[in-house]
């Protein structure tokens, strides 16, 4: 299997560089921290962060079955934490262009959904992390489900791949690099997918969370 | 709010019986203090405090919807 090692002066910048390298997002990958960056005394015996990162199995190779069992435990998961929450809202699992979401739908029309989605998605977000955990918890594979609140994610992602080609066509066109806005990683992820397919362009994440922007490149 | 936290903690630890929450209440901010088996301190936290954000979001945004002003608090 393909690993590399990086090395950069904090260990987030060692982890993006590496991801931008094997062209994975943070979900796809196994990260071990191999050193923690060290500042030295007055420059000497300073050390860089090295991380080694490598593929984890990727969606396509989670299984049907321990797909659909990750299905159930997110759906589960998420059903329980409605009711913890008192939001009275199911929970469906679908598949959609070969992704098996779990979707929160409100089961009153009146209902402010949004409140679990969040300024630019930041809530389902979390929601995201905390079904990734429990899933990773319970079966020793990636979690292949991502989680929607009413199609949000289904829209914002097909919103975004217009967005990155609108820029990239930008690019191209100027020969100027274009910085886009703060992006969550999966958003990041989108972009460098959509602007790798384009070709002639490349992508680079710069900034710090939750500052980090894209920005495309002419190659 | 409380509810909404062990329900996390539970489904995100070892051993959930471990899991304790305590509410107390300062200046009209809800202080929720959880603990958990020290195995499981690293779940709740999770790479470089990812869970514990995504914790403290969702617990927000279920206080928001309380009308509630919530704090949540990680004890190892």
């Amino acid at each position: 299997m393909e690993e590399i090692e990086k090395s950069a002066a904090s260990v987030e910048e060692a982890i993006e560089e590496a991801l931008a390298e094997l062209g994975l997002s943070e979900q796809e990958a196994r990260i071990e921290i191999l050193q923690e960056p060290k500042s030295g005394f007055l420059g000497r015996n300073a050390q860089a962060a090295v991380v080694r990162v490598r593929p984890a199995a990727p969606a396509a190779q989670v299984e049907g079955e321990i797909r659909d069992k990750q299905g159930d435990l997110a759906a589960d998961f998420l059903e329980g934490l409605m009711s913890a929450m008192g939001i009275p809202a199911e929970v469906e699992l679908n598949e959609v262009q070969g992704t098996l979401y779990a979707e929160v739908w409100g089961k009153e029309s009146g209902d402010d959904m949004g409140l679990l989605i969040g300024k630019h998605g930041h809530t389902l977000d979390a929601l995201q992390e905390l079904v990734r955990s429990h899933v990773q918890g319970h079966t020793a594979d990636r979690c292949a489900v991502q989680v929607d609140v009413e199609d949000y994610r289904k829209r914002r992602t097909a919103q975004l791949v217009r967005h990155a080609r609108e820029m990239g066509r930008k690019v191209a066109k100027s020969g100027r690099p274009e910085t886009l806005e703060p992006m969550s990683s999966y958003e990041r992820k989108v972009v460098h997918d959509t602007i790798a397919e384009m070709g002639g362009l490349e992508t680079a994440s710069e900034g710090e969370e939750p500052q980090r922007r894209v920005v495309i490149r002419p190659v | 709010m409380r509810e909404v936290l062990e329900y996390i903690a539970r489904n995100l630890v070892d051993d959930p019986d471990a899991v304790e929450v305590t509410e107390s209440e300062t200046d009209g901010t809800v202080v929720l203090r959880l603990s958990v088996a020290p195995d499981d301190v690293g779940k709740i936290i999770g790479r470089r405090g990812r869970t514990a954000r995504a914790i403290r979001d969702v617990v927000r945004a279920a206080s928001t919807r309380s009308g509630v002003n919530t704090v949540v608090e990680i004890v190892g």
